[in-house]
């Protein structure tokens, strides 16, 4: 039974703080079971659509950066929607998009949009200082055209395949 | 009020989709602070000369450029909204030379607003869709990545 808050954005804190403490069976309990996230366009995975595909790409990312933290910055919403804006950190000790551990440290602006009552997250847009990412963790052009370019290399547009995906 | 801020962020994006740059000083504050990302080509402007100069860098490089908005809400003095910014890219940008390009960026916004007009817009966008779109060569990529 999901818990009940007083409104959609100290749900969201709440969220937050449970990400912080890396507490994945308490951050469970706050996705509805078919909640959809949207990353952007050029990000390697555009969509998780489900709480378990979710769930399970927050425990992978864990494993690259074990003391991930996020700083709220901004908090608020409306009836069904909350956004919040948080300066997100980590050290890199473990493989992340195909880059070995480094051992570097990464802070990056982040902006989301929930749709979301005082029970649980139903759908989330997630937008991210990318470029940030790379420039910390010392990745060369190389490296952006193979992982992040595909389409220059397959001959077809992935960017666009994606933008299509159902 | 808060319906009337609505509105108002609506006109912002309205005068970016069309270059009505007469509009800007009934939708910004004198005092306006816009931030982008870093790697942004301009990462921060400042006041009516700063939105004037965005827009019309923005709108030479990209004449047809829109800002859709998929999503807008609010609370009080403040808004949200994410878009999706379309543009074709028929003169130079930055040092980028014209491609020909079609462009689709996806923005996620907030604003402050204070005695009906925008003081502060934090925006994030999809850079790397940005660079991709606009094809950029490797000695480009690399002094981005270098920045």
């Amino acid at each position: 039974m999901a818990k009940l808050y007083a409104n959609p954005a100290e749900l969201i804190r709440n969220y937050i703080e449970c990400r912080n403490q890396n507490d994945v069976h308490e951050m469970r309990g706050f996705f509805a079971p078919k909640m959809v996230v949207h990353f952007p366009p050029s990000a390697p995975v555009t969509h998780y659509r489900s709480a378990d595909e979710f769930t399970q790409s927050i425990i992978d990312f864990r494993v690259a950066f074990c003391d991930w933290h996020e700083e709220l910055l901004e908090l608020w919403g409306s009836e069904d929607k909350v956004v919040c804006r948080v300066v997100e950190s980590g050290i890199q000790h473990g493989e992340y998009m195909g880059i070995a551990g480094t051992g570097k440290r990464v802070e990056f602006l982040s902006t989301t949009v929930f749709r979301v009552n005082t029970q649980q997250i139903f759908e989330q847009w997630y937008m991210y200082d990318a470029v940030s990412i790379l420039q910390q963790l010392d990745v060369n052009e190389d490296y952006v055209e193979r992982k992040l370019f595909p389409d220059r290399f397959s001959g077809g547009n992935a960017m666009e395949a994606k933008r299509h995906e159902p | 009020m808060s319906h009337r801020n609505l509105e108002l962020v609506k006109k912002l994006h309205h005068i970016w989709s069309t270059g009505k740059t007469d509009l800007i000083a009934d939708v910004y504050s004198r005092d306006f602070v816009g931030y982008w990302p870093k790697s942004a080509l301009v990462p921060e402007r400042h006041g009516h000369e700063g939105v004037m100069f965005g827009v019309q860098a923005l709108r030479t490089a990209f004449p047809d450029w829109k800002e859709t908005v998929v999503d807008l809400f609010y609370e009080e003095n403040k808004v949200a909204s994410r878009t999706i910014a379309t543009g074709t890219h028929t003169e130079k940008f930055g040092e980028l030379e014209p491609t020909g390009n079609l462009v689709e960026i996806h923005e996620a916004s907030t604003f402050k607003i204070f005695e009906g007009k925008v003081v502060e817009h934090q925006c994030l966008f999809d850079e790397l869709a940005r660079l991709n779109a606009l094809n950029v060569d490797k000695s480009y990529l690399r002094k981005i990545l270098k920045k």
